[in-house]
């Protein structure tokens, strides 16, 4: 009996592919750490922020797959060939520091969701990160990686809330759609944060490596394009359903989220006594399908890059430098979840922020790979095609810039933002 | 020991010390299994987007932040590379290349340049951390000389980027172990995969292919089309193909079986039918039958006319005019008969338990297979009659996958 109703489900689930994952390892810890600050610390304030991040996430994955449908190769491998050497290092050097930063959030998000349960995170941290290596190294990973996609529907639960919380729908909606860039601290720090989560250097070179392992030619393009768009909607739709939650029933009180055990009670008016259970499994599963997703693509890049011998088929001995990389990340990023400095909470949002502030360099990358796409077949986009891959995505990287440097600014000169704020701001 | 990445951004002096360009790129001639000379020196002047082609001919010394020429810039005649021609930078540095020998696929990270005959040629590529750091211009990083230049043969190596043309393949790729083709294609992108195996012959094809990941065929499949596959697959054991179709989506598999021919149409539609991990879906149907009543002569003539169209022949099966199993007779045993023996007179009443049933699952294959110690075993049907056989490397490559 069971066994023939096996073979539907996994159709089901053949169906969900490489934007999905990315998607929702997008939503992770750090992802609804990220949101849920942001809804209890501006309300409203942000969500215009994630209605250009759905643009920009279907823009910029458009073009990964486009890369990788049209070359059959990475990223890094595309870098590589048509950028030659010292650019390429640049580029790694940038995707392995992201990367590292990120898999700490993960690391701290997996602590988190255990000291919930009074876990401390200096016994919790070490053994995953050992736990994770070994997974990966024995290629078990893929087997499991579509039980993880089951566990992270948690996230509809704040559908649910959000719904439940009878939010004023029309003032949400005018709050999407309108623009508000207060020259506070923050609040740049945040926004940058809430792109960074969103649309990363990782998801970059993942969705591309992705569909090229799947052998996606031309005829697949179209279907790929819906599930990138598809799967970039689903995404921040639940970070805007985070946002309105925790604005609903934290904001409206003067709670500010400071930890996963505030997150957490969000969720407390629709799941009671339970929220901190179910937030913590969840958050569990997403944190740890980040941490093997993000140590894997980081030295499967590096290795295409480089030419050394990778792939969840290899041996030890044949591919050290695939391990290695790999154990370099985790221990790392382990190392970084546990310094005494910052709170794992500061931890995650800082990750995503350092991802904000590296993402327009790749974005960089790809756009001129996309406007020297003939020399390597990529076939002439329709001029308005081309226009809006520009236009998004060099809006983003100029976005990401703009605000980069004011929080630079800020940081070195704090009374300049007392001066800043009596303007207000031109663009 | 001279590289190329320490040749290039060097100045290019003429015979008055007046400095002609900067080097920015070298064309060669590449020649299938040879050394590849150099024939331009590519230099660009300062603020000039143009590149001066410089025949070697002209140049008097080459060597690590020092190239001269023999004449005044004046008198060089500038050339102008020809079709066919291959730019070290531009083509080659960055890119994927086949190591031949090593049957692997691996990014040129430098090239060493060297004298053969008393002319430049391209004689190795490093493919190691050394090369990297070489062309980073930080070999002084690696204080203890930890990275050994990993250095491949030019003439063992085969380039990937627009050169998997037939005419441009090499015979040790081609020579290659069907396995390690495979492993080869398994690491090339799947455009480059399957312009490789579009380019071998469809015998060796259909042999990289049964080697190939159940993953890399059904990509492979796709990218080939319908048209080459069914070409290939004629080529192909009838059990490989069966697993093959099983894999691709049913509107492609129609398309593809639609071009195979009559027989092996047949026996691949006869073999979809059972399930895959059963002595049925392991079994292949491409084997020898011959008939009691006929003399060793004829069952050897038998062989020699099928053998072509099987992987290894190692044992014949016999059957009645009902197709009914009678026994199998071992090569070995038909090479020391008397020719003129009757095929009967060979059989030796065979254990009755030492054959496989259609229906039993892959432990009770094993378990037969070990206790009996056989390389193939028979297939048989309720009535006894044979329907193919298993053999040992097919219950391997099911238990191990992945190898």
């Amino acid at each position: 009996m069971l066994k023939a109703k096996w073979p539907k489900i996994a159709l089901i689930l053949s169906v969900i592919g490489p934007a999905i994952i990315a998607g929702t390892a997008n939503n992770d810890a750090g992802g609804i750490s990220t949101y849920s600050y942001v809804g209890s610390r501006f309300g409203y304030a942000m969500l215009w922020v994630l209605l250009v991040n759905f643009i920009t996430l279907a823009c910029t994955q458009e073009i990964g797959i486009k890369l990788g449908v049209y070359t059959g190769k990475g990223l890094a491998a595309l870098i590589r060939e048509q950028f030659k050497i010292g650019w390429t290092l640049f580029a790694l050097l940038t995707l392995f520091t992201a990367n590292v930063a990120v898999t700490a959030s993960e690391f701290a998000g997996i602590a988190a969701a255990f000291e919930l349960f009074g876990f401390n995170k200096w016994a919790v941290v070490p053994i995953f990160a050992v736990l994770v290596w070994m997974f990966l190294y024995k290629g078990s990973f893929k087997k499991i990686e579509r039980f993880f996609l089951f566990i992270s529907f948690f996230l509809l639960v704040y559908v649910i809330s959000a719904v439940l919380a009878r939010p004023d729908w029309a003032v949400v909606l005018k709050e999407t759609v309108t623009f508000r860039l207060p020259a506070d601290f923050s609040f740049l720090i945040a926004l940058l944060g809430v792109m960074g989560t969103t649309i990363t250097p990782w998801g970059q070179f993942f969705i591309q490596s992705y569909v090229v392992d799947k052998g996606a030619d031309q005829g697949d393009y179209r279907i790929q394009r819906f599930e990138v768009y598809f799967s970039a909607f689903f995404t921040c739709l639940i970070a805007a359903m985070i946002i309105i939650t925790t604005k609903e029933v934290l904001f409206d009180r003067g709670i500010v989220v400071g930890n996963a055990a505030t997150a957490a009670s969000a969720l407390a008016p629709v799941l009671g006594p339970l929220s901190a259970i179910i937030f913590a499994v969840g958050f569990f599963f997403a944190s740890l399908l980040g941490a093997f997703i993000l140590p894997l693509t980081t030295s499967y890049s590096i290795c295409e890059a480089l030419g050394f011998e990778h792939g969840m088929n290899t041996t030890w001995k044949e591919a050290r430098a695939f391990y290695g990389i790999m154990a370099a990340v985790i221990i790392l990023s382990a190392a970084f979840a546990l310094q005494p400095f910052f709170s794992l909470f500061q931890v995650m949002l800082f990750a995503q922020v350092v991802n904000g502030i590296l993402l327009p360099i790749i974005l960089i990358f790809i756009l001129i790979l996309l406007a020297k796409g003939k020399q390597f077949g990529l076939p002439e986009s329709s001029r308005l095609g081309n226009f809006f891959y520009f236009v998004i995505t060099g809006e983003t990287i100029i976005r990401l810039i703009i605000v980069s440097a004011l929080l630079v600014t800020l940081t070195l000169f704090p009374s300049l933002s007392s001066w800043v704020r009596s303007f207000s701001l031109p663009f | 020991m001279l590289y190329l990445s320490q040749l290039l951004k060097t100045k290019i002096r003429d015979s008055s010390e007046k400095v002609v360009g900067v080097l920015v790129d070298i064309v060669i001639k590449p020649r299938e299994g040879q050394y590849a000379p150099l024939l331009f020196l590519g230099a660009r002047k300062k603020f000039s987007r143009q590149i001066l082609y410089i025949p070697l001919s002209a140049v008097a010394a080459l060597a690590a932040s020092e190239i001269t020429l023999r004449l005044r810039a004046a008198n060089i005649s500038p050339g102008a590379p020809k079709e066919g021609s291959v730019w070290l930078v531009k083509d080659i540095f960055d890119e994927q290349i086949v190591d031949v020998e090593g049957a692997r696929v691996v990014r040129v990270n430098d090239l060493k340049l060297g004298l053969v005959e008393d002319a430049w040629c391209v004689i190795g590529i490093d493919v190691g951390l050394s090369g990297l750091l070489r062309r980073l211009r930080a070999s002084w990083l690696d204080v203890f000389h930890l990275f050994e230049p990993s250095l491949i043969d030019w003439r063992k190596a085969q380039r990937v980027k627009g050169a998997l043309r037939v005419d441009s393949l090499s015979d040790d790729l081609i020579r290659l172990h069907p396995a390690d083709l495979a492993n080869i294609i398994e690491d090339l992108s799947t455009k480059h995969g399957a312009r490789l195996v579009r380019s071998l012959g469809d015998t060796v094809a259909a042999q990289v292919l049964e080697e190939l990941e159940p993953r890399f065929q059904k990509i492979l499949v796709d990218r080939l089309g319908p048209e080459k596959t069914s070409h290939i697959l004629e080529k192909m054991s009838t059990d490989e193909v069966a697993d093959l179709i099983q894999m691709i989506p049913p509107k492609e598999a129609e398309e593809i079986l639609a071009k195979l021919h009559g027989r092996k149409l047949t026996s691949v539609e006869q073999l979809l039918r059972y399930e895959d991990n059963t002595a049925g879906g392991l079994m292949t149907t491409d084997l020898i039958r011959v008939k009691p009543s006929w003399t060793i002569q004829q069952a050897l003539e038998e062989i020699r006319k099928h053998s072509d169209s099987m992987r290894s022949v190692l044992y014949i099966y016999v059957v009645d005019d009902a197709e009914v199993f009678q026994g199998a007779v071992s090569l070995r045993r038909l090479v020391f008969a008397d020719p003129r023996q009757k095929v009967s007179e060979l059989l030796i009443k065979d254990h009755p338990y030492a054959v496989l049933r259609v229906h039993y699952s892959i432990r009770d294959v094993v378990r037969i297979m070990t206790k009996y110690d056989l390389y193939t075993a028979a297939v048989l049907d309720r009535d006894n009659k044979l329907l193919g056989m298993v053999t040992i490397d097919d219950v391997m490559r099911h238990l191990h996958p992945q190898a």
